[in-house]
Protein backbone atom coordinates (compact mmCIF):
# COMPACT_ATOMS: atom_id res chain seq x y z
CA UNK A 1 0.00 0.00 0.00
CA UNK A 2 2.98 2.27 -0.76
CA UNK A 3 1.21 4.76 -3.18
CA UNK A 4 -1.74 5.10 -0.79
CA UNK A 5 0.52 6.00 2.27
CA UNK A 6 2.12 9.07 -0.43
CA UNK A 7 -1.44 9.35 -1.32
CA UNK A 8 -2.23 10.46 2.38
CA UNK A 9 0.46 12.39 3.23
CA UNK A 10 0.47 14.56 0.31
CA UNK A 11 -2.79 16.34 1.32
CA UNK A 12 -1.26 16.38 5.04
CA UNK A 13 1.97 17.95 3.09
CA UNK A 14 -0.13 20.60 1.27
CA UNK A 15 -2.51 21.86 4.44
CA UNK A 16 0.38 22.37 6.52
CA UNK A 17 1.96 24.43 3.68
CA UNK A 18 -1.16 26.46 3.25
CA UNK A 19 -2.32 26.60 6.78
CA UNK A 20 0.68 28.06 8.22
CA UNK A 21 -0.83 31.96 7.14
CA UNK A 22 -4.20 31.49 8.95
CA UNK A 23 -3.89 30.17 12.49
CA UNK A 24 -5.73 31.99 15.25
CA UNK A 25 -8.63 33.13 13.21
CA UNK A 26 -12.24 33.46 14.95
CA UNK A 27 -14.06 33.98 11.69
CA UNK A 28 -13.65 30.54 10.40
CA UNK A 29 -12.83 28.50 13.13
CA UNK A 30 -14.95 25.12 14.10
CA UNK A 31 -15.96 26.72 17.78
CA UNK A 32 -17.10 30.07 16.65
CA UNK A 33 -17.84 32.53 19.79
CA UNK A 34 -15.63 30.90 22.26
CA UNK A 35 -12.29 30.87 19.85
CA UNK A 36 -12.83 34.61 18.97
CA UNK A 37 -12.09 35.16 22.39
CA UNK A 38 -8.59 34.57 21.98
CA UNK A 39 -7.55 37.16 19.58
CA UNK A 40 -9.54 40.06 21.33
CA UNK A 41 -7.99 42.84 22.32
CA UNK A 42 -10.26 42.91 25.19
CA UNK A 43 -7.58 40.39 27.11
CA UNK A 44 -5.29 43.01 27.21
CA UNK A 45 -4.36 45.47 29.65
CA UNK A 46 -3.31 49.42 29.05
CA UNK A 47 0.19 50.11 28.46
CA UNK A 48 1.72 52.02 31.56
CA UNK A 49 3.04 54.95 30.65
CA UNK A 50 4.83 56.22 33.84
CA UNK A 51 8.32 55.83 35.18
CA UNK A 52 9.02 52.37 37.01
CA UNK A 53 10.18 52.60 40.38
CA UNK A 54 13.48 51.09 39.01
CA UNK A 55 16.39 53.74 39.51
CA UNK A 56 19.74 52.04 38.71
CA UNK A 57 21.14 53.67 35.73
CA UNK A 58 22.33 50.41 34.00
CA UNK A 59 19.15 48.86 34.40
CA UNK A 60 17.49 51.61 33.04
CA UNK A 61 19.61 51.61 29.36
CA UNK A 62 19.44 48.05 29.41
CA UNK A 63 15.57 48.71 29.23
CA UNK A 64 15.48 51.13 27.20
CA UNK A 65 17.26 49.46 24.28
CA UNK A 66 14.17 46.57 24.84
CA UNK A 67 11.58 48.67 25.33
CA UNK A 68 12.70 50.04 21.49
CA UNK A 69 13.06 46.42 20.45
CA UNK A 70 9.56 45.43 21.71
CA UNK A 71 7.69 48.57 20.51
CA UNK A 72 8.82 47.64 17.24
CA UNK A 73 7.84 44.19 17.28
CA UNK A 74 4.23 45.43 19.54
CA UNK A 75 4.06 47.59 16.43
CA UNK A 76 3.94 44.26 14.05
CA UNK A 77 2.24 42.45 16.27
CA UNK A 78 -0.07 43.88 18.14
CA UNK A 79 -2.41 45.19 15.40
CA UNK A 80 -3.99 41.61 15.38
CA UNK A 81 -4.38 40.83 18.59
CA UNK A 82 -6.35 44.23 18.82
CA UNK A 83 -8.66 44.10 15.83
CA UNK A 84 -11.85 43.65 17.09
CA UNK A 85 -13.17 40.54 14.38
CA UNK A 86 -10.05 38.55 15.33
CA UNK A 87 -8.62 38.63 11.65
CA UNK A 88 -4.89 38.11 12.35
CA UNK A 89 -2.57 40.03 10.27
CA UNK A 90 -0.09 38.39 11.84
CA UNK A 91 3.13 37.62 9.59
CA UNK A 92 3.11 34.29 9.05
CA UNK A 93 5.98 31.83 8.53
CA UNK A 94 5.43 31.73 5.09
CA UNK A 95 5.43 35.66 4.87
CA UNK A 96 8.83 35.91 5.78
CA UNK A 97 10.06 33.54 3.83
CA UNK A 98 10.16 35.67 0.59
CA UNK A 99 9.87 34.53 -2.54
CA UNK A 100 13.29 33.97 -3.58
CA UNK A 101 13.82 31.62 -0.47
CA UNK A 102 10.18 30.17 -1.76
CA UNK A 103 11.63 29.52 -5.16
CA UNK A 104 14.57 27.21 -3.79
CA UNK A 105 12.88 25.68 -1.37
CA UNK A 106 10.71 24.48 -4.28
CA UNK A 107 13.64 23.29 -6.62
CA UNK A 108 15.19 21.85 -3.47
CA UNK A 109 12.18 19.82 -3.42
CA UNK A 110 11.91 19.01 -6.89
CA UNK A 111 15.79 18.59 -7.05
CA UNK A 112 15.53 16.17 -3.86
CA UNK A 113 12.83 14.13 -5.39
CA UNK A 114 14.92 13.59 -8.59
CA UNK A 115 17.87 13.15 -6.53
CA UNK A 116 16.43 10.21 -4.73
CA UNK A 117 15.28 8.87 -7.88
CA UNK A 118 17.95 9.11 -9.96
CA UNK A 119 20.17 7.35 -6.63
CA UNK A 120 17.86 4.70 -7.12
CA UNK A 121 18.11 4.11 -10.37
CA UNK A 122 19.42 1.00 -12.00
CA UNK A 123 21.79 1.07 -15.06
CA UNK A 124 19.20 -0.27 -17.40
CA UNK A 125 17.48 1.21 -20.43
CA UNK A 126 14.62 2.41 -18.48
CA UNK A 127 13.14 6.07 -18.80
CA UNK A 128 14.48 8.90 -16.32
CA UNK A 129 12.48 9.85 -13.97
CA UNK A 130 12.41 13.48 -16.19
CA UNK A 131 11.24 11.73 -19.05
CA UNK A 132 8.43 10.20 -17.46
CA UNK A 133 7.62 13.25 -15.59
CA UNK A 134 7.44 15.19 -19.18
CA UNK A 135 5.95 12.56 -21.15
CA UNK A 136 3.23 12.79 -18.54
CA UNK A 137 2.53 16.16 -17.61
CA UNK A 138 -0.14 16.63 -19.60
CA UNK A 139 -2.35 14.73 -18.08
CA UNK A 140 -1.10 15.01 -14.40
CA UNK A 141 -1.68 18.85 -15.48
CA UNK A 142 -5.36 17.73 -16.95
CA UNK A 143 -6.03 16.21 -13.60
CA UNK A 144 -4.80 19.50 -11.27
CA UNK A 145 -7.08 21.31 -13.79
CA UNK A 146 -9.49 19.31 -12.58
CA UNK A 147 -8.58 19.56 -9.19
CA UNK A 148 -9.16 23.59 -9.48
CA UNK A 149 -12.34 23.39 -11.66
CA UNK A 150 -13.78 21.01 -8.91
CA UNK A 151 -12.59 23.56 -5.70
CA UNK A 152 -14.06 26.51 -7.93
CA UNK A 153 -17.27 24.52 -8.56
CA UNK A 154 -17.52 23.89 -5.16
CA UNK A 155 -16.60 27.38 -3.52
CA UNK A 156 -19.01 28.50 -5.70
CA UNK A 157 -22.00 26.65 -4.87
CA UNK A 158 -21.25 26.91 -1.27
CA UNK A 159 -21.13 30.50 -1.28
CA UNK A 160 -24.37 30.91 -3.03
CA UNK A 161 -25.57 28.48 -0.46
CA UNK A 162 -23.80 29.82 2.59
CA UNK A 163 -24.45 33.50 2.59
CA UNK A 164 -28.29 32.90 3.17
CA UNK A 165 -27.82 30.08 5.82
CA UNK A 166 -25.34 33.13 7.64
CA UNK A 167 -28.00 35.78 7.08
CA UNK A 168 -30.51 33.17 8.40
CA UNK A 169 -29.09 32.73 11.39
CA UNK A 170 -29.65 35.98 12.65
CA UNK A 171 -33.36 36.13 11.66
CA UNK A 172 -35.54 37.53 14.05
CA UNK A 173 -37.64 34.38 13.30
CA UNK A 174 -36.53 32.28 15.67
CA UNK A 175 -37.29 28.88 13.94
CA UNK A 176 -35.32 29.76 11.28
CA UNK A 177 -32.49 31.30 12.92
CA UNK A 178 -32.41 28.03 15.35
CA UNK A 179 -32.40 25.74 11.60
CA UNK A 180 -29.68 27.77 9.87
CA UNK A 181 -27.88 27.51 13.32
CA UNK A 182 -28.44 23.94 13.69
CA UNK A 183 -27.01 23.51 9.72
CA UNK A 184 -24.12 24.61 10.10
CA UNK A 185 -22.55 23.76 13.21
CA UNK A 186 -23.75 20.02 11.96
CA UNK A 187 -21.49 20.78 8.64
CA UNK A 188 -18.91 22.74 10.47
CA UNK A 189 -18.25 20.33 13.00
CA UNK A 190 -18.34 16.96 10.51
CA UNK A 191 -14.62 15.94 9.06
CA UNK A 192 -14.75 16.66 5.33
CA UNK A 193 -14.10 13.11 4.49
CA UNK A 194 -16.85 12.13 5.62
CA UNK A 195 -19.38 14.68 3.87
CA UNK A 196 -17.70 13.35 0.85
CA UNK A 197 -18.38 9.88 1.51
CA UNK A 198 -22.09 10.72 2.09
CA UNK A 199 -22.72 12.88 -0.80
CA UNK A 200 -21.06 10.21 -3.04
CA UNK A 201 -22.62 7.43 -1.83
CA UNK A 202 -25.88 8.04 -1.21
CA UNK A 203 -26.57 11.08 -4.02
CA UNK A 204 -27.76 8.66 -6.84
CA UNK A 205 -25.74 8.47 -9.94
CA UNK A 206 -28.51 10.03 -12.39
CA UNK A 207 -31.47 12.29 -11.49
CA UNK A 208 -34.92 11.81 -13.90
CA UNK A 209 -37.17 14.75 -14.06
CA UNK A 210 -39.73 14.34 -16.47
CA UNK A 211 -37.99 11.65 -18.69
CA UNK A 212 -34.89 13.96 -18.77
CA UNK A 213 -32.13 11.93 -17.46
CA UNK A 214 -29.33 14.03 -15.52
CA UNK A 215 -26.10 12.50 -15.65
CA UNK A 216 -24.83 13.11 -12.06
CA UNK A 217 -21.17 12.02 -12.25
CA UNK A 218 -18.52 11.34 -9.54
CA UNK A 219 -16.60 14.57 -9.74
CA UNK A 220 -20.22 16.36 -9.37
CA UNK A 221 -20.94 14.69 -6.43
CA UNK A 222 -17.56 14.93 -4.96
CA UNK A 223 -18.21 18.70 -5.49
CA UNK A 224 -21.20 18.66 -3.92
CA UNK A 225 -19.18 17.09 -0.85
CA UNK A 226 -16.75 19.94 -0.70
CA UNK A 227 -19.74 22.06 -1.21
CA UNK A 228 -21.28 21.08 1.80
CA UNK A 229 -18.75 22.05 4.81
CA UNK A 230 -18.10 25.08 2.27
CA UNK A 231 -21.47 26.22 2.80
CA UNK A 232 -21.56 26.06 6.85
CA UNK A 233 -18.05 27.98 6.99
CA UNK A 234 -19.40 30.42 4.37
CA UNK A 235 -22.48 30.93 6.33
CA UNK A 236 -20.18 31.24 9.72
CA UNK A 237 -17.72 33.75 7.62
CA UNK A 238 -21.17 36.02 6.86
CA UNK A 239 -22.79 35.75 10.26
CA UNK A 240 -19.32 37.01 11.72
CA UNK A 241 -19.08 39.64 9.25
CA UNK A 242 -22.56 41.00 9.64
CA UNK A 243 -22.02 40.84 13.72
CA UNK A 244 -18.61 42.57 13.30
CA UNK A 245 -20.46 45.52 11.52
CA UNK A 246 -20.86 48.32 14.70
CA UNK A 247 -24.61 48.19 16.17
CA UNK A 248 -24.65 52.35 15.05
CA UNK A 249 -24.31 51.28 11.62
CA UNK A 250 -27.87 49.74 12.07
CA UNK A 251 -29.11 52.46 14.18
CA UNK A 252 -28.15 55.01 11.36
CA UNK A 253 -30.04 53.63 8.88
CA UNK A 254 -33.07 53.04 10.57
CA UNK A 255 -32.82 56.73 11.53
CA UNK A 256 -32.68 57.32 7.71
CA UNK A 257 -36.43 55.31 7.39
CA UNK A 258 -34.50 52.04 5.93
CA UNK A 259 -36.79 48.53 6.80
CA UNK A 260 -34.33 46.19 8.38
CA UNK A 261 -33.97 44.16 5.13
CA UNK A 262 -32.95 47.74 3.02
CA UNK A 263 -30.96 48.66 6.06
CA UNK A 264 -29.08 44.88 6.04
CA UNK A 265 -28.75 45.13 1.94
CA UNK A 266 -28.01 48.64 1.43
CA UNK A 267 -25.89 49.59 4.51
CA UNK A 268 -24.38 46.44 6.03
CA UNK A 269 -23.98 43.88 3.42
CA UNK A 270 -21.42 46.00 1.29
CA UNK A 271 -19.49 46.84 4.29
CA UNK A 272 -19.47 43.00 4.96
CA UNK A 273 -18.06 42.33 1.59
CA UNK A 274 -15.09 43.81 2.56
CA UNK A 275 -14.66 41.67 5.94
CA UNK A 276 -15.40 38.38 4.64
CA UNK A 277 -13.02 38.22 1.65
CA UNK A 278 -9.58 37.48 3.55
CA UNK A 279 -11.37 34.63 5.62
CA UNK A 280 -13.33 33.26 2.45
CA UNK A 281 -9.89 33.12 -0.07
CA UNK A 282 -8.66 31.39 3.40
CA UNK A 283 -11.28 29.11 2.96
CA UNK A 284 -10.94 28.62 -0.84
CA UNK A 285 -6.92 27.62 -0.75
CA UNK A 286 -8.01 25.39 2.07
CA UNK A 287 -10.92 23.62 -0.41
CA UNK A 288 -8.48 23.41 -3.03
CA UNK A 289 -6.08 21.52 -0.94
CA UNK A 290 -8.45 19.41 0.41
CA UNK A 291 -9.63 18.14 -3.35
CA UNK A 292 -7.00 15.52 -3.10
CA UNK A 293 -9.57 13.76 -0.82
CA UNK A 294 -11.82 13.29 -3.63
CA UNK A 295 -8.91 10.79 -4.73
CA UNK A 296 -10.00 8.37 -2.16
CA UNK A 297 -13.43 8.05 -3.55
CA UNK A 298 -12.22 7.39 -7.48
CA UNK A 299 -12.44 10.91 -8.94
CA UNK A 300 -9.40 10.89 -11.31
CA UNK A 301 -7.98 13.92 -10.25
CA UNK A 302 -4.18 14.46 -9.80
CA UNK A 303 -3.07 12.12 -7.03
CA UNK A 304 -5.54 9.27 -8.82
CA UNK A 305 -3.80 9.91 -11.91
CA UNK A 306 -0.75 10.44 -10.42
CA UNK A 307 -1.19 6.55 -8.88
CA UNK A 308 -2.15 5.55 -12.14
CA UNK A 309 0.38 7.17 -13.96
CA UNK A 310 2.55 5.51 -11.34
CA UNK A 311 1.02 2.09 -11.54
CA UNK A 312 1.68 2.53 -15.79
CA UNK A 313 5.45 3.32 -15.44
CA UNK A 314 5.50 -0.38 -13.51
CA UNK A 315 4.95 0.67 -10.04
CA UNK A 316 8.78 1.42 -10.03
CA UNK A 317 9.52 2.99 -6.30
CA UNK A 318 11.73 5.34 -7.34
CA UNK A 319 9.36 7.33 -9.48
CA UNK A 320 7.01 7.81 -6.38
CA UNK A 321 9.01 10.71 -5.23
CA UNK A 322 9.66 12.82 -8.49
CA UNK A 323 5.51 12.39 -9.11
CA UNK A 324 4.08 13.28 -6.40
CA UNK A 325 6.81 16.17 -5.99
CA UNK A 326 5.33 17.52 -8.55
CA UNK A 327 2.15 17.03 -7.63
CA UNK A 328 2.94 18.89 -4.71
CA UNK A 329 4.75 21.44 -6.71
CA UNK A 330 1.49 22.30 -8.45
CA UNK A 331 -0.49 22.57 -5.35
CA UNK A 332 2.06 24.66 -3.67
CA UNK A 333 2.53 27.10 -6.80
CA UNK A 334 -1.53 27.60 -7.07
CA UNK A 335 -2.31 28.19 -3.30
CA UNK A 336 0.93 30.07 -2.18
CA UNK A 337 0.11 33.46 -3.80
CA UNK A 338 -3.61 32.80 -2.64
CA UNK A 339 -1.91 32.87 0.84
CA UNK A 340 0.24 35.74 0.15
CA UNK A 341 -2.56 38.25 -1.39
CA UNK A 342 -5.03 36.82 1.23
CA UNK A 343 -2.25 38.41 3.21
CA UNK A 344 -1.94 41.76 2.06
CA UNK A 345 -5.89 41.92 2.01
CA UNK A 346 -6.04 41.56 5.48
CA UNK A 347 -3.41 43.88 6.54
CA UNK A 348 -5.17 46.30 3.52
CA UNK A 349 -8.43 46.03 5.38
CA UNK A 350 -7.26 46.58 8.64
CA UNK A 351 -5.89 50.03 8.71
CA UNK A 352 -8.35 51.57 6.45
CA UNK A 353 -11.19 49.65 8.29
CA UNK B 1 9.64 -1.01 9.97
CA UNK B 2 7.10 1.92 10.42
CA UNK B 3 3.52 0.66 10.63
CA UNK B 4 0.69 2.72 8.57
CA UNK B 5 -0.72 3.56 12.21
CA UNK B 6 2.31 5.23 13.17
CA UNK B 7 2.77 7.65 9.82
CA UNK B 8 -0.70 8.51 10.51
CA UNK B 9 0.59 9.42 13.46
CA UNK B 10 3.95 11.32 12.52
CA UNK B 11 1.82 12.68 9.41
CA UNK B 12 -0.73 13.85 11.34
CA UNK B 13 1.85 15.67 14.20
CA UNK B 14 3.46 17.41 11.82
CA UNK B 15 0.10 18.81 10.50
CA UNK B 16 -0.69 19.94 13.80
CA UNK B 17 2.49 21.35 14.54
CA UNK B 18 2.89 23.34 11.98
CA UNK B 19 -0.53 25.09 13.13
CA UNK B 20 0.52 25.07 17.20
CA UNK B 21 4.10 26.98 16.69
CA UNK B 22 1.97 29.73 15.06
CA UNK B 23 -0.70 29.48 18.06
CA UNK B 24 2.08 29.47 20.63
CA UNK B 25 4.18 32.30 18.86
CA UNK B 26 1.21 34.31 18.68
CA UNK B 27 0.31 33.71 22.02
CA UNK B 28 3.19 35.13 23.62
CA UNK B 29 3.54 38.21 21.71
CA UNK B 30 -0.14 38.97 22.72
CA UNK B 31 1.75 39.22 26.52
CA UNK B 32 1.98 43.14 27.02
CA UNK B 33 5.73 44.40 27.26
CA UNK B 34 4.48 46.29 30.87
CA UNK B 35 3.29 42.93 32.09
CA UNK B 36 7.43 41.41 31.32
CA UNK B 37 8.80 45.00 32.75
CA UNK B 38 6.83 44.69 35.51
CA UNK B 39 8.08 41.26 36.34
CA UNK B 40 12.20 42.67 35.70
CA UNK B 41 11.74 45.29 38.10
CA UNK B 42 11.07 42.58 40.70
CA UNK B 43 14.16 41.20 39.97
CA UNK B 44 13.09 37.98 37.89
CA UNK B 45 15.47 36.30 35.68
CA UNK B 46 14.23 35.78 31.80
CA UNK B 47 13.72 32.16 32.60
CA UNK B 48 11.95 32.78 35.50
CA UNK B 49 9.97 35.80 33.72
CA UNK B 50 9.57 33.22 31.11
CA UNK B 51 8.08 30.33 33.54
CA UNK B 52 6.32 32.35 35.75
CA UNK B 53 4.82 35.13 33.58
CA UNK B 54 4.61 34.48 30.44
CA UNK B 55 3.78 31.23 30.00
CA UNK B 56 0.98 30.95 32.11
CA UNK B 57 -0.58 33.94 31.00
CA UNK B 58 0.26 32.96 26.80
CA UNK B 59 -1.76 29.38 27.54
CA UNK B 60 -4.64 31.06 28.84
CA UNK B 61 -4.42 33.37 25.43
CA UNK B 62 -3.67 30.39 23.43
CA UNK B 63 -5.97 27.60 25.00
CA UNK B 64 -9.00 28.54 21.93
CA UNK B 65 -6.69 28.50 19.08
CA UNK B 66 -4.99 25.19 20.90
CA UNK B 67 -8.78 22.97 21.15
CA UNK B 68 -9.68 24.71 17.77
CA UNK B 69 -6.68 22.90 16.27
CA UNK B 70 -7.49 19.70 18.45
CA UNK B 71 -10.77 19.77 17.35
CA UNK B 72 -9.70 20.07 13.83
CA UNK B 73 -7.23 17.10 14.04
CA UNK B 74 -10.08 14.90 15.21
CA UNK B 75 -11.49 15.76 12.15
CA UNK B 76 -8.65 14.88 10.34
CA UNK B 77 -7.50 11.98 11.89
CA UNK B 78 -10.37 9.82 9.36
CA UNK B 79 -7.53 10.86 6.12
CA UNK B 80 -5.63 7.95 7.97
CA UNK B 81 -8.43 5.87 6.03
CA UNK B 82 -6.49 6.73 2.86
CA UNK B 83 -4.00 4.31 4.15
CA UNK B 84 -5.77 1.60 5.88
CA UNK B 85 -5.61 2.86 9.08
CA UNK B 86 -8.51 0.77 10.50
CA UNK B 87 -10.37 3.66 12.21
CA UNK B 88 -13.71 4.56 12.31
CA UNK B 89 -14.32 4.95 8.48
CA UNK B 90 -12.24 2.28 7.50
CA UNK B 91 -14.05 0.16 9.90
CA UNK B 92 -17.27 1.35 9.08
CA UNK B 93 -16.47 0.72 5.04
CA UNK B 94 -15.77 -3.02 6.18
CA UNK B 95 -19.31 -3.06 7.52
CA UNK B 96 -20.59 -1.83 4.62
CA UNK B 97 -19.26 -4.30 2.06
CA UNK B 98 -19.99 -6.46 4.28
CA UNK B 99 -23.48 -6.00 5.27
CA UNK B 100 -24.61 -3.19 2.61
CA UNK B 101 -25.91 -0.87 4.85
CA UNK B 102 -24.30 1.69 3.32
CA UNK B 103 -26.66 4.62 4.40
CA UNK B 104 -26.80 3.60 8.02
CA UNK B 105 -23.44 3.32 8.32
CA UNK B 106 -22.46 6.80 6.89
CA UNK B 107 -24.73 8.43 8.93
CA UNK B 108 -23.68 6.66 12.06
CA UNK B 109 -19.69 7.88 10.98
CA UNK B 110 -21.40 11.24 11.04
CA UNK B 111 -23.43 11.09 13.71
CA UNK B 112 -20.36 9.34 15.73
CA UNK B 113 -17.91 12.66 14.88
CA UNK B 114 -20.08 15.46 15.91
CA UNK B 115 -20.65 13.22 19.14
CA UNK B 116 -16.61 13.32 19.72
CA UNK B 117 -16.39 16.73 18.44
CA UNK B 118 -19.01 18.28 21.06
CA UNK B 119 -18.02 16.32 23.57
CA UNK B 120 -14.24 17.71 23.11
CA UNK B 121 -15.79 21.50 22.90
CA UNK B 122 -17.40 21.04 26.23
CA UNK B 123 -14.42 19.67 27.80
CA UNK B 124 -11.90 22.14 26.25
CA UNK B 125 -14.38 24.76 27.35
CA UNK B 126 -14.45 23.30 30.86
CA UNK B 127 -10.63 23.73 30.36
CA UNK B 128 -10.69 27.01 29.83
CA UNK B 129 -13.69 27.96 32.66
CA UNK B 130 -10.88 26.11 35.60
CA UNK B 131 -7.97 28.19 33.76
CA UNK B 132 -9.79 31.27 33.75
CA UNK B 133 -7.73 34.36 35.69
CA UNK B 134 -10.29 36.78 37.54
CA UNK B 135 -9.91 39.77 35.24
CA UNK B 136 -7.68 38.47 32.72
CA UNK B 137 -9.53 37.91 29.67
CA UNK B 138 -13.22 37.32 29.24
CA UNK B 139 -14.73 40.63 29.72
CA UNK B 140 -18.77 40.55 29.14
CA UNK B 141 -19.10 37.57 31.34
CA UNK B 142 -18.82 34.30 29.23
Amino acid sequence: MLRYRDAFTLPAIFSSAGFLQQVPRGSFSPRGEGARRADEGALLPERESGPSPARLDDLRSRRRRIRGERRERDRKSWPHVLSPEGRGGAESITGRIGFGRLALLFVLVVGVGAGVAVAQQPAAVKATSLEVLVRWAPLLLWGFGFNILISIMAMAIGTVAGVPVGIAQLSRFKPLRIAAGVVTQLFRNSPWLVLLFLCVFLIPFEIRIFGLRIPFPDWAKATMGFALPVMANTSEIARGAIQSVATGQWDSARALGLTRRQALYLVIMPQCVKRMLPPWMNLYSLVAMSTVNASVVGVSEMITLTSQVHAAEGSRPELLAPLYAFALACFFIYCYPIGKWTQALERRYQTSS
Amino acid sequence: MVTNVQWAIISLSLFAGAFNIEIFRSGIEAIPESTVEAAESFGLSRWQIYRLVVLPMAIRVCLPALGNNLVNLVKTTNLAYAIAVPELLYVSKQIWSDSTNVREMMFFVLFAYLFLVFVLVAILNGIERRLAIPGFGQQGGH
